[in-house]
Order: structure tokens, then sequence, then C-alpha cells
């Protein structure tokens, strides 16, 4: 059956004991009288006690009722069907002829009193007419309620899942339009004057309305939103809105495609308690695809977006074939780097022409994830470039088949090598330029002793090899150099110093103090984790050809009292770090605690380690990855996902303070840097955007947003979940409109019970008013 | 205050006089009335002669005067004996209860007492007193002289209504103890099993004293005018009753009205004058409607 505010009811029920409360609570104490003719009241004490203890249970059983009658009219009771209503209604009126005919029964044997008697044979009478007529209606004239409940003005919000997947494309139409099809049926079919909301996964509240034309060109409006939040949200504001809509019958209606990525998590569905407690009926039309097709790609990622000078673009990408075998291309296109583009011509956007660069031709199985490795292509235009692959196949999903990107070109890193005179850097020199045709990095070293004379803003990044001890004007150059974004690896040795480097001026920057020496006889390997740290991602896949314990380490100093920033990148083998990090301002310092200075010359028994001088690669790559990152990543991307806030830094001399703001789909907006930034956030367009300015001529920027993976999910909810979903007695799912009619006309014949038990009330308070009277003697001669 | 003050107070004395003139009247009628039937014919000395007016026993015609005058007259008659009068009072602690009234029943049954009394001294009646509780109490013999009055009235003063009651006993007792036919005049509220009462009653009619029942009730006893949750304490057998008044008055007016019914109905079959009074009801007027009442069946 029923709806009702159960709570309620409960509670107005619970109160039917407050008249037994007051009976025993209220009872005064009697007034004692000398009277001598006892005698004759006690003759009559035993049918006197027994007529009052009727009396007694007759008034409490009626203002019992009375509550009853009040705690059901302010409960709302309804039934969801009208007939199942009547009949409960008929019931209802025969329980209280049946009370009545009671009362009456007992009042005419135990009273004389006959306008009590009479008011009662009245009302019994009634109530049995009453109850007679309304039974042989509700026998006879059944059919009717559905004409009847078809005419009820009714509150209905149309929830249509507007996320991405929706424009999943079959038979020549999209999940959307289907959806936007059905609903049009549906809102000619409400009920004449019924309020009407339309409503999408937007943070946007719900507004009800009965012109049913406006909300039929609100659906024709509607298209995917790529921002689309979960519809656990979009559901929770349609019951929040229908709370306060006057109509008796609250309905929603959700056009879905019930995929995974659709519902939030099952913490999230608390609507359908809400649901439950409103009395809302939920109609889920699913128009979703049962075998979704569909090529995408799942993941790009380019292995650096800060590339030098003839470095190659190296990209990997993640294809995923779901329910198709399927063999297509992906191209690898680049936009055009013309600075005067894009711009408006004839009213049209034109945008930057894209050179496709590779291609390449891909088989999958259906269901087959394949990560796929693009071909190379070596950049040498300096400055952004901005590009797209592309997937050929035809599919349902289109905009899954793209995926955009951003890097940079840049021109070789100027890095300053510090050591002491005597320290050899021939290793380290290898790392950052290992051959004659690398572009990474270029190099300028320097005597530690110098170090004041130099300039440190000129170089992106300073290497200190086993440095001695510094004195406090170097630690503060150090460290203001750190605070303006600069990055200093320290790797530590023979030379260093407690004195020096566990002095305050040195604790500003360093990540902790130096405690001993530790000499090894045994000696102990680094253990990177590669999987867990964002530096060495691109040395995952070859992580098993390293051969660590070819570099052994029997030297290196201990760190105690780290600093509370201070972060352990690689472990010795016993567990001790071997290189930590401390961000200090913008900066970031790195620390090894052994040295990478040890060459050949030292003699072997008094070399801290064999990093430069064992044969294997391991360490010249981690060292060669690290200094990339350091220097190169720590720059900010040029890529996000949509509605992620973007930072880009916009300094002053080097870009323009004012941009044109170019969308993919080509509206324009102005963006103006503040204190040399400019914040892109709530960008709900995928694609390339660009930003257009004058600096010295044309000027232009940009950044590629793209989907979460997860918006491209085409997976349809199990049978498990679609039934945990639609688990309550107020959310049906249905396939056609057709069958959705016959749902709903079965739901919409509810029936109100305020009315009847609003009516009822002020005949038995009359009632009440007539007993207490009676029974209270307030009428002389009542008894 | 003197006895005579208390229960002869100015305005009941008004109330009294006008009483004494109609009752001396009254009483001397309901006195021959008494005595007509039993001693008719020689205990009466002559007294007047009156016109024979429509209505009088043709028999009482004094046919010597009729030969003389060729005129009808009547003979009247006067009583030269009357019959002794005993006043017999309930001494109970139930006669000492009032509610809301200015007398309590003993009192009012003294003010009846005392205004019989009066008016039986008056006409040369001679009058006792006799009181009871459990058992015969005081008793003041019969006289007629009009000290009588006094005495009766001091010896009601000094008498104070308390305890338990046998009215049966205490009737039974008077009848064995009186010699002579007497006017028994009893003021009681007969709270009492009614049987046993009726039982002794018809032992003093059946010694033949004429007796009139003076059943006095106060007020309240009779109306039961009490409201809301009361606690009713019988000062007699000190037994409680906790009762909701409004419910229980309607059978308590029926108890009471059957409890007076039955000696009614006793006092018709026994030839005893019953009269039913309430402290509400004046005793003057009650009284004399009474005495007329009863002279009208003589």
């Amino acid at each position: 059956m029923a709806l009702l505010h159960s709570s309620l009811l409960l509670f107005g029920s619970l109160a039917v004991i407050i008249p037994l409360v007051l009976h025993f609570l209220m009872r005064k104490q009697p007034k004692v009288l000398t009277f001598p003719a006892l005698q004759f009241l006690q003759k009559t004490k035993v049918n006197y006690s027994q007529r009052m203890q009727v009396r007694h249970w007759l008034l409490l059983l009626l203002r019992m009722l009375l509550i009853l009658i009040l705690a059901a009219a302010l409960a709302r009771i309804r039934t969801d069907s009208i007939l199942w209503g009547d009949w409960l209604f008929v019931g209802i009126l025969a329980g209280l002829v049946l009370v009545c005919g009671v009362c009456l029964l007992l009042v005419w044997h135990l009273q004389k009193i006959p306008a009590l008697r009479w008011v009662l044979l009245g009302l019994t009478i009634l109530l049995l007419g009453i109850t007679l007529l309304k039974g042989w209606e509700t026998a006879s004239k059944g059919s009717n309620k559905l004409e009847q409940a078809r005419a009820v003005p009714v509150a209905a919000a149309l929830v249509f899942d507007t996320s991405p997947r929706m424009g999943y494309q079959s038979a020549n139409e999209t999940r959307l339009q289907r959806g936007q099809v059905l609903g049009r049926e549906i809102l000619a079919k409400l009920p004449p004057e019924s309020a009407v909301a339309i409503l999408e996964p937007r943070d946007e509240p719900a507004l009800f309305s009965p012109d049913r034309s406006a909300a039929g060109r609100t659906i024709d409006r509607l298209r995917p939103y790529p921002a689309a939040t979960d519809l656990s949200l979009t559901i929770s504001e349609a019951v929040r809105a229908l709370k306060d809509q006057p109509q008796a019958v609250k309905e929603i209606y959700l056009f879905s495609d019930m995929t995974e990525g659709a519902w939030g998590d099952h913490e999230d569905r608390f609507w359908k308690q809400e649901l439950a407690e409103e009395g809302i009926h939920l109609y889920i039309l699913d128009v979703g695809e049962e075998n979704p097709q569909d090529i995408k790609l799942e993941k790009v990622e380019l292995f650096t977006e800060q590339l030098s000078q003839g470095d190659p673009l190296k990209i990997q990408a993640t294809v995923t074939s779901v329910a198709k075998e399927a063999t297509f291309a992906i191209e690898l296109y680049l936009e055009s780097t013309d600075p005067t583009y894009p711009f408006v011509e004839d009213d049209l956007l034109k945008r930057p022409p894209p050179v496709l660069k590779s291609r390449q031709e891909i088989t999958l199985a259906a269901g087959q994830k394949k990560i796929i490795d693009l071909s190379p292509v070596t950049i040498h235009e300096l400055g952004e470039h901005h590009g797209f692959l592309k997937v050929t196949a035809a599919d349902g999903l289109a905009w899954d088949n793209v995926s955009f990107f951003s890097f940079v070109v840049n021109e070789p890193w100027p890095v300053l090598l510090v050591a002491p005179d005597d320290v050899s850097t021939t290793f380290m020199e290898r790392v950052l330029v290992p051959d004659s045709r690398s572009r990474r990095f270029q190099t300028t070293k320097i005597d530690q002793a110098r170090l004041l004379d130099h300039s440190l803003s000129a170089y992106r990044g300073v290497l200190m090899v086993d440095p001695v001890g510094l004195d406090e004007t170097q630690w503060q150059l150090l460290h203001d150099y750190l605070e303006s974004g600069g990055q200093v690896v320290l790797f530590l040795g023979r030379n260093a110093t407690r004195e020096s480097f566990n002095s305050p001026a040195a604790q500003q920057l360093l990540p902790a103090k130096l405690d001993m020496k530790r000499k090894l006889v045994e000696p102990i390997y680094l253990v990177p984790q590669m999987a867990e740290q964002k530096m060495f991602a691109p040395l995952l896949p070859y992580a098993g050809s390293f051969h660590w314990q070819d570099f052994p380490v029997w030297n290196h100093w201990q760190m105690v009292e780290p600093n509370e920033q201070t972060r352990i990148l690689i472990r010795f083998s016993d567990g001790r770090p071997a290189l930590v990090e401390r961000p200090v301002g913008e900066g970031n310092l790195l620390l090894w605690t052994t040295p990478i200075s040890e060459t050949n010359k030292i003699a072997f028994s008094r070399r801290w380690n064999e990093f430069a001088t064992s044969l294997g690669p391991g360490v010249f790559v981690l060292l060669n990855e690290m200094m990339r990152y350091q220097i190169q990543e720590s720059r900010e991307s040029l890529q996000s996902f949509l509605l992620q806030p973007l930072t880009l830094a916009n300094l002053a001399d080097k870009y323009p303070q004012q941009y044109t703001h170019f969308f993919p789909d080509g509206t324009t907006a102005q963006v103006t840097a503040e204190e040399e930034r400019l914040l892109i956030s709530s960008f709900d367009q995928p694609g390339i955007h660009y930003l257009k300015g004058s600096f010295d001529g044309p000027f232009r920027r940009g950044f590629s947003l793209n989907y979460p993976s997860y918006a491209s999910n085409l997976t349809r909810l199990t049978p498990e979940e679609r039934k945990s979903l639609i688990a309550s007695d107020y959310i049906t799912e249905v396939k056609s409109v057709q069958s959705l009619e016959r749902v709903v006309d079965t739901v919409r014949q509810g029936k109100e019970f305020y009315p009847f038990f609003a009516g009822l009330l002020p005949l038995f308070l009359a009632l009440e008013y007539l007993m207490g009277a009676f029974f209270y003697a307030r009428w002389k001669g009542v008894t | 205050m003197s006895s005579s003050e208390k229960y002869l107070k100015p305005e009941v004395l008004n109330s009294i006089k006008r009483l004494d003139l109609r009752a001396q009247f009254v009483v001397k009628g309901f006195l021959q009335g008494l005595h007509s039937s039993p001693y008719h014919g020689f205990s009466v000395e002559f007294s007047e002669h009156r016109r024979y007016a429509q209505g009088d026993d043709p028999k009482d015609i004094d046919w010597l005067v009729y030969a003389k005058t060729d005129k009808y007259y009547v003979k009247k008659f006067e009583a030269e004996t009357n019959m002794t009068g005993y006043l017999v009072m309930d001494l109970s602690a139930s006669m000492d209860y009032t509610y809301e009234q200015k007398l309590t029943k003993f009192d009012y049954a003294v003010s009846l007492a005392a205004a019989l009394c009066y008016l039986m001294i008056s006409q040369q009646d001679p009058v006792g007193l006799v009181t009871f509780d459990e058992k015969l109490k005081a008793c003041l013999p019969p006289r007629s002289k009009r000290t009588q009055l006094g005495a009766l009235l001091a010896q009601l003063t000094r008498l104070k209504p308390t305890g338990k009651t046998d009215i049966p006993g205490a009737i039974t007792q008077l009848a064995a103890m009186l010699r002579h036919k007497s006017l028994v005049m009893i003021f009681s509220d007969l709270l009492e099993d009614p049987e046993k009462v009726i039982k002794s009653l018809r032992q003093l009619r059946h010694g033949g004293h004429d007796v009139i029942l003076f059943h006095i009730l106060d007020a309240a006893e009779v109306k039961f005018p009490f409201q809301g949750r009361v606690e009713l304490h019988d000062p007699e057998s000190e037994e409680k009753m906790e009762i909701e008044a409004a419910g229980m008055q309607h059978d308590y007016l029926k108890a009471i009205e059957a409890f007076r019914n039955e000696y009614q109905k006793e006092a018709v079959k026994s030839h005893i004058d019953y009269v039913p009074l309430d402290t509400s009801m004046q005793f003057d007027k009650a009284l004399m409607e009474y005495l007329l009442n009863r002279r009208s069946r003589f």
C-alpha cells in the first residue's frame, strides 16, 4: 500500500497514551465530607462502579480514537491505488460503525440520557449508510477511477542524463535524442495543469512551471554536457524541489543509459530514502544500448611535456575496443604553430590547420585493450605545440576517438655544476650531456670557491658535487635561489662537514641534519621504488633490467632531525635514505647522502661507492631521469581534464597580460593575468584552447583539455547492481512509454485520506464533548 | 443562652405564636379527634351550644333546645381528660449532622418537639420526654404544668447526640415501659435497618399507643447535592467511601425514596402517622401542614 509519513503516524499513535497518562495523573484528591446516610450508597456502589468504569472506558476510547484520527490526518495517509484506497476507506468506515455501535449499546443499556443515545444512534446510522453507499460505489464503479486519476494534475521532474556518454549514436540517433523523444511523449501525456521541471546533471536548481511548451523547448535544447555531474545529485535536487510542490502525485522521470559511470557510489543514494519518505515515484527509462560498440582512446601519455630541441616526441596511447573487433589507424596530428591562428573570419573560427605527423595501423579483438607506443616524431621548432591523437574507427561514441595534448620544445637548460677544484665532475657531465647531439642541458662548471661570483638566476639548476663546507653567505645565496624557483642537487661526500651543513643557515634549505659518516664492511646498494615516484615513471618499463647490486655503496652520510617537509625518494638496501627532497620556496632541493665523484683515480679501498666506476647503466639513467624531471618537469603542465583548474605562469617581461581565449567551439572570452599568473578554471569544453595576445607582435599560448577516462565508460550496470538500484517500492524501471503508462496509471491512482480524517475530526470532537459533558455532569440533570 | 431562648427565638416565637393560635385550635381539634373515638359519650364535658350548620353531625343536635326554641342547635363538648404525650428523641451521632443548613437534625427535632410541647401544655396535656441512643436514656415524666416546657428544653439542651444508636431496641424498650395508652411522638432520622425499626414500631402500635413518626433527614441526605469526587464519612459506623458524587446521585435518590416509601407503606398499614421532613423545610410550617392534614383525617 501506502505512502505515509510513518514517523509522524507512529508518533501520533503513541500520543494515544496521553489520555491514559492524564487519566492517572490528573486524578484529584477527593473532598472529605461527613455523611450519615452512607448505607444507601453502599447498596448501589457495585452497580455504580461498573457503570463508571464503562463510562471511563467509553470516554477514554473516544479520546484515543480522536488522537488516532488526528494523527492519521496529519500523517497525510494515502494509498497507491484509488481502488485500494476506496476499500480501505470502506474498511475504516465499517470500523467506525462498529465502534459507534458498541458505544450505543453500552449507553443504551447503562444510561437514561436520551440526548447521547440519539446522537450515537444517529451517528451510527449515518456512518452505516455512508459505508454501504461507499461499498456499493466502490464495487460497481471501480473502472472509472482510471479516468479520474488521469485528470489529477501532478508535479513531474524530467531528469535527462546529458553526460557525454549519452552522445552514443545508434540507429541514427544518440541516446540523449532517444531520451528527448520519450520525454516529449511523456510531457504530452501529463494531466492538464501539471507542474513540470526539466533537469540535467548540472549544478542548477529545479524550477517547476505549468508551461508545457516551455518545458518542451527546454528538452529540445538539451545537449551532451561534458562536465555532467553524478545523477544521484540531480535526483536529490529533483526530490528537494518536489517536496515543495502542492500536488498530491509527485513523479520523477529519468532518462539514462544506465551505465556504471552515471551513478555514484551506493553510499550516495540517500535519495532513495527520501523518495519513500516524500511519496515520490521515480520512473527510470533506460535509453542505453544493450551492447555498445566503441573504440576509445582511453589514456594518452606524453613521456615528457618539456622537450629539448631535437628531442623526439614520444607518446603512449591505451586503446580499447568495447565489444567490437576492429582494424583502424591511430593518427598523430600537430596543429600549426603560426601565432596568427586562431582568428575569426566571416564569423567562422579559423583554427590552426592540423598536420598529420604519424599514422599507425592497429587491430583489436573485441574487448581487447592495447598500449601503443607511437612512432617518435622529432620536433625542431621551439615553443608550445598542440596536437591530438585520433582513432579512425567509426563507432557509436565519436568524442572518445580523439585525445588532445600540448607540450613545449625548449632550448637546452643551463645547469651550473659546482665542485671543489679537486673533485671530479666528469661522470655528472656525462650524465647531463651524454653525447654531442644531446641538447637537453648546457652545463657550466665552476670551482666552489667562485660560487659567489656567479649569478645563479641565469641557470635552471645548480648541482653541487661533494662540496666542502659553505659559509653563511653561500648558504644564503642558495636559499634565495631556491626561493625564486631554482632547483638544487647536492651530492654529499668526503668534503662535507657537520659544522657547516648543520649550521642554521644551511638548515634553512637542507632536508635534515648530518649525523655521522657511515662506513660499511658489507656494501649496501640503492633500492629505487620506481612505481612510487613520478620522477622515475619513465624507467618503470625497464625496471627489471637494472642491477643495483652493481653499484655498491660503502660510505654515506647519515641524516637526523629531518625537516617536516622532507621526503625520502630513494633508500639504500638497509632502509636508510639515499636521496631526500625538500621543497624550499618555489624551488626544490635534492640531497644525495653519497657522492657521484668517486672515479677510478681514487683508490678502491677509499671509494665511497661505485656509482661513477661501475659499467652498468643503472645510476647513469637514474641520474639522467632525476635531472630531467627536476629541471624540466617542474614546469607547469599545459594539459588537464575538464573542470580541473589550471594555472599558467605569465611573467610580465615574457608574456602579454591580456588574452583572447578561443574555446574549441569557436566562442571567445577575455582573460587577464593577475599577479603574473593565468588562472584557468571551470572549463567544460574538451579540445585545444588558445590564448591569443600581443607582445612585440602576435603571441599565442594554449593548453589542452580532455575528458577523464571514466567519462566514456559505456559498461552497463550489472543485473545485480540494477536490482540494488531499483530495490524500492518507489522506483520502477521501464523500457517504453506504453509500459510506463500502465505503471503510472496504477501508481497515480493513489487516494489521499487527509480530507476524510479532517472531516471526521470535528464529528468526533463533538461526540467527545457530549460524552465529556455527560461524564462530568456539565449539564444540569445529566444524571 | 437558656434553652427557651435557643429553641424559641423571637423570630421562631412569632411563627409559634401564629402556630399557637392556629395550633391551639388545631391541637384541641386534633386531641378531640383523637379522643372522640374511644371516649365518645362519657368522657367529655358540655361546653356550649351553637347553631346547626350544614355538615354537622345530626346526632349532635340538642333536641331539648329544639323543643324549646324550635331551632337546631348542636352541643359542643370539651375533653375532660387528655392523652399523655411522649416526645421520643434519637440521640445518635447522625442526628448531629447538617450540610449547609442552620439546624442540625437534632436541633430541628428539638424545635419541633418544643413547639409540640408548647401546644400540648397550653391545653393541659401532660408531656414527657424520652431520649435514646443504643438504649433509653434520660426520661422526663409527663407533666402538664407550664414549667414542664422549660424543664423539657433544659433537659434537651444538656444532651449531645453522640455515638451509635439502636432504634428498634429503644422503641421496644419504650413499648414495654409505657403502661397507659399514650401519644408517642418519635423524632429520628431512622438510619437503621427499616425492617427492624418497623417491627418495633408495630410492637408499640400493638400496645395501643398512638404513634407519630417524625422522620427527620438533613436536606443533603434528601437531595444529595454533592459534586465531583468526594470521600464520605459515616460518623456512626466510621465507614468511608470515595465516590464520583454526580454519578451516584441518581442511585442515591432512588434509594432514599425507596427508604421513605417503605416507612410510608408501613405507616399506612399500621395506622402510624409518618411525617417525612428535611431540615430545609421550615419546621413550624411543616408541623402546621401535618397537623392540618391529620385533622382532616379525623
